[in-house]
């Protein structure tokens, strides 16, 4: 095995994904791709020092990531900061096929998909490219949960801008 | 009752004020410490809030905060980034909070957090039929 998840995550690694999906995955390896995070040597202490023993976690830039993306080993959940990141990956090489979009806060000018899902203009479109390179993209914030077909929600509309809710926390 | 530097509880949904109404319940007053949630928080969002926080109060100032590999940790550590005398500290419980709260006489805030973690690890106990795991040591 090597990427058992690609993910989409604004808060990266953190309790969702390290309790939630490690364990459902039996991943034993996150892989963090994100050009800002790893320029900033404190932040990467930060992101990776508190990890659970039996879990590397490692941030590497995004290219980095789309070239490592073929040859991992063991078991990795690859993690990018937003959709914007996850179209960079795709576009550098990594062969993904499915990716699960699992944490987007409210920040100004997003509205509301999914509780865990607070989406801008700029973040559809991104998804809706990544869709049109043959990437199966749902939404699911943790194992348990629902998922979501986010290219039929492209596709039937339900995923415009247009048509989302303004209300936010 | 107060702590004895400023305090901010940053917590995973209502943990915190969870923590903080048995606190009321078992010292007949809500603990004079402040609290935020990272409910529908962007870390961006939770690390300002957190600044925020610090910026209007005095040092030493102390961050409770839940999972150590969590999001609050992870904002409140990068919030304290360039402060030195700004402490962190993860894995809050209710016998944290009770143990902080009766923390005076330690002289200095190093000797105080180093007593606050014994104690608070001393709280976890494990009974097997109503008697303990092991032995306390002696």
């Amino acid at each position: 095995m090597s990427v058992v998840l690609v993910r989409v995550d604004q808060r990266l690694f953190h309790g969702q994904v390290a309790v939630g999906w490690v364990p459902g995955l039996d991943a034993d390896h996150v892989l963090i791709g994100d050009d800002a995070l790893a320029a900033d040597a404190f932040g990467c202490e930060v992101m990776t020092s508190a990890a659970p023993p039996e879990l590397t976690v490692e941030v590497v830039t995004i290219a980095e990531a789309a070239r490592r993306f073929g040859v991992l080993e063991g078991r990795t959940i690859l993690v990018v900061r937003n959709p914007a990141a996850l179209l960079e990956l795709v576009r550098v090489g990594a062969q993904v096929q499915d990716a699960n979009v699992g944490g987007l806060h409210w920040k100004e000018g997003a509205r509301r998909f999914l509780d865990y899902l607070f989406v801008t203009p700029g973040d559809i479109a991104a998804l809706a490219e990544v869709a049109a390179l043959g990437v199966r993209l749902t939404a699911q914030d943790l194992p348990g949960n629902p998922k979501v077909d986010l290219n039929a929600a492209l596709a039937d509309g339900r995923l415009a801008f247009n048509h989302l809710s303004t209300r936010h926390p | 009752m107060t702590p004895p530097y400023p305090t901010l509880l940053v917590t995973h949904r209502g943990y915190g004020e969870g923590l903080l109404a048995a606190a009321e319940a078992i010292l007949g007053a809500r603990p004079e410490i402040d609290h935020m949630s990272n409910e529908g928080m962007s870390p961006e969002a939770l690390l300002g809030a957190i600044e925020t926080w610090l910026d209007a109060h005095a040092s030493p100032a102390i961050v409770l905060t839940d999972l150590v590999f969590g999001s609050c940790a992870q904002s409140s550590r990068l919030a304290t980034r360039n402060r030195p005398d700004s402490i962190v500290v993860a894995g809050v419980s209710l016998p944290m909070i009770l143990a902080l709260l009766r923390s005076r006489d330690h002289g200095d805030v190093r000797t105080m957090l180093q007593h606050l973690r014994q104690r608070t690890q001393e709280s976890v106990c494990v009974f097997v039929g109503g008697q303990p795991l092991e032995e306390k040591p002696s």
